[in-house]
């Protein structure tokens, strides 16, 4: 079994007035292992972006406990710890458009993160560095010196990547990076994280709402749904064997390429029951959580 | 045989701008009959939404140009219409849904109001009988509570909602045919799948004829009776949605099949992809555009346009592969084992 990288116990993220707040995210818990790809999906307004933005601390969590490598992320930390943390997770967004600076060329961008984690002797390694970078994600080295309107929206998002990986982390919140891109660009950037994450033994936490593409690249899945985690566990086993109805509703809505199939395609409607007492993940079988009250479960799994 | 609805020839249409003249759409021909989805597809750049924006004549010209070919409602050229004659067409005869239904519906305004107001344009009734027939339209898109609704504004209304709304206006003076610009990528899975069932249950009691322009596949099989692929301002392959699936010919169809993971047959093999990026269309690349990212391209692709060969009475695609002389190479084992494993699955279900 292969170790613990991060571990979120009971996150909530609340917004808005204290009094009636806007739970985002309403007590979560998961893990992911070194060298995985979770996926995680839901609708959107179901939390999973803020699930990813308050585990690389770009919020304050409300309550709860992410630890990374076993220590405490959110704890107080010294300016050294933070920029350790810094290096170690990484973020790529979902619009190549808006996530790159208009002014910066490429190679600034991606060369960045070595200015401020120092972490080249000279000008001449940085350069050597940041062409590797482009290369490691299938651009040239003389894109260094081009600005971003000068891509195209792939090619972009290969660029956030490069950048991702700049400081050598070992682990990567890709937040839906494929949404904006043309189907056939899509496919190249799922093989090229998929390459990179064979070849660095990165571990990803990949967010997205296409079920198809989330099913392809994971190997566990999470599925959210208002800002619960309602169903978790091996890819394949949700996508064949979902127990929980949000999750069965939302995979009989995705069509696949296969008219035959889609011309009797029914949709399992799915509306949502408010339950006096709170449910909890049960583990229906090894590995394989679902959430809910025990008379749901009892239900559920008849 | 169904009647013919709309016929579109050889259509072509440039934009000026500063860099050149760029030629979006290079000689575009398709048909359509009463009551059939026409599905078009391809990546951004392919010329789909402009091929759809002038059959209703929403280019702006300048800085673009009807550069040649005629688009033929039941018969009739608009092309030549004016601005005039064109706005009784508009929302009479053919009616649009665009991709975001929150820039589409007029946030200052009821719900209400902004249906009424299409009726009233296109129909000679009183404002209460059209606001008797907004409310029916309401209720047949599948909006609770339509008469509540009618009095609200787009903002207390969800994504999903609001493009009921929008479908609900199109529909509101009975149009023959409906085009849909992307009209479920801005929505979530299940709210897309609500969309798409509305879409086809309006098909099926109005008889409309849809145009449904997508780069979603598994959209495409949903909702499709015949699949127009476009690329590079023209249509490389075009045929039944069983034809382009189940028997594709363009390898561009290939790569587009190829980049979607084989969910069914759980193969987790590397996604085949297209490389390279569209041409630039300010120069079209001689011969076939889309060689530089073929595989199979051969000498002839980088000298000459290949003509559209027909495979069946129904199926075309525009590859000099079909060409008798061409080497015989059929479409890739990753592609063809995945179709095998549904087709076998489609006859298991009986």
């Amino acid at each position: 079994m292969a170790n613990k990288l991060l571990e979120v116990k009971n996150l909530k993220q609340y917004f808005g007035a204290a009094g009636n707040p806007i739970k985002a995210v309403d007590g979560i818990s998961f893990d992911i292992y070194e060298g995985e790809t979770l996926g995680l999906v839901g609708e959107s307004g179901c939390g999973k972006s803020t699930t990813g933005r308050s585990i690389i601390r770009l919020y304050d969590i409300t309550d709860g406990e992410i630890l990374f490598k076993g220590k405490n992320i959110h704890g107080s930390k010294s300016k050294k710890e933070l920029k350790e943390f810094n290096r170690e997770m990484q973020m790529i967004f979902q619009d190549p458009y808006a996530s790159l600076n208009p002014r910066m060329t490429a190679g600034e961008i991606i060369g960045e993160g070595f200015d401020i984690h120092g972490l080249y002797r000279n000008m001449k390694e940085r350069r050597e560095r940041i062409a590797e970078l482009l290369e490691a994600v299938g651009l040239n080295r003389e894109h260094a010196n081009r600005y971003a309107h000068e891509f195209s929206g792939g090619q972009r998002q290969r660029i956030g990547i490069a950048r991702a990986l700049s400081l050598n982390p070992s682990f990567i919140i890709a937040d839906e990076p494929i949404s904006a891109l043309d189907v056939s660009i899509q496919a190249q950037v799922v093989n090229l994280l998929k390459k990179l994450q064979r070849e660095r033994n990165l571990t990803y936490l990949f967010i997205a709402h296409d079920l198809s593409m989330v099913k392809y690249i994971s190997d566990r899945i999470a599925v959210m749904y208002r800002g619960k985690v309602v169903e978790l566990g091996k890819s394949d086993e949700i996508y064949n064997n979902p127990i929980h109805p949000y999750t069965k509703s939302l995979l009989s809505a995705v069509p696949l390429p296969d008219p035959l199939t889609e011309r009797v395609r029914e949709r399992i409607p799915y509306s949502h029951e408010e339950t006096e007492e709170s449910g909890k993940l049960h583990e229906v079988l090894p590995a394989h959580f679902v959430y809910g009250t025990d008379n749901q479960m009892k239900k559920w799994t008849k | 045989m169904k009647k013919k609805l709309l016929e579109v020839n050889d259509l072509k249409i440039n934009f000026k701008t500063y860099a050149g003249i760029v030629q979006a759409v290079r000689g575009v021909s398709f048909e359509l009959f009463e009551g059939e989805t026409l599905a078009i597809v391809g990546e951004s750049g392919s010329g789909k939404s402009v091929t759809s924006n002038a059959i209703m004549k929403l280019i702006p010209q300048p800085p673009g140009l009807y550069a040649g070919g005629e688009i033929k409602l039941e018969g009739r050229n608009l092309i030549p219409l004016t601005e005039k004659q064109m706005s009784k067409v508009r929302g009479n005869d053919i009616a649009m849904i665009f991709q975001d239904p929150m820039t589409a519906l007029n946030p200052t305004m009821r719900i209400g109001r902004q249906i009424t107001e299409v009726i009233l344009k296109h129909q000679k009734i009183s404002a209460s009988e059209a606001k008797d027939r907004a409310i029916k339209l309401l209720d047949l898109v599948g909006i609770p509570m339509p008469e509540k609704r009618f009095k609200q504004f787009p903002h207390e209304f969800s994504g999903g909602m609001r493009q009921r709304v929008v479908i609900a206006i199109a529909l509101a003076a009975d149009p023959k045919l409906l085009i849909a610009d992307e009209p479920t990528t801005a929505l979530d899975v299940t709210i897309q799948a609500q969309i798409l069932e509305l879409m086809k249950d309006i098909q099926k009691k109005r008889g409309t004829s849809i145009i449904f322009i997508t780069h979603d596949l598994g959209v495409v099989a949903n909702v499709a009776d015949r699949v127009a692929v476009m690329y590079a301002g023209q249509i490389v392959e075009y045929g039944t949605v069983n034809d382009i699936f189940y028997n594709p010919k363009h390898p561009y169809t290939w790569g587009l099949l190829g980049s979607m993971p084989d969910l069914k047959n759980n193969v987790k093999e590397e996604l085949r992809t297209i490389p390279g990026s569209p041409p630039d269309l300010i120069h079209p690349p001689k011969g076939d555009a889309f060689a530089p990212r073929n595989e199979y391209a051969m000498a002839i692709d980088y000298e000459e346009e290949p003509p559209m060969f027909q495979v069946s009475e129904t199926h075309f695609a525009k590859t000099w592969l079909l060409h008798p002389d061409a080497p015989a190479i059929e479409v890739p084992e990753s592609i063809s084992r995945r179709i095998e494993g549904y087709l076998k699955e489609a006859q298991g279900n009986g």
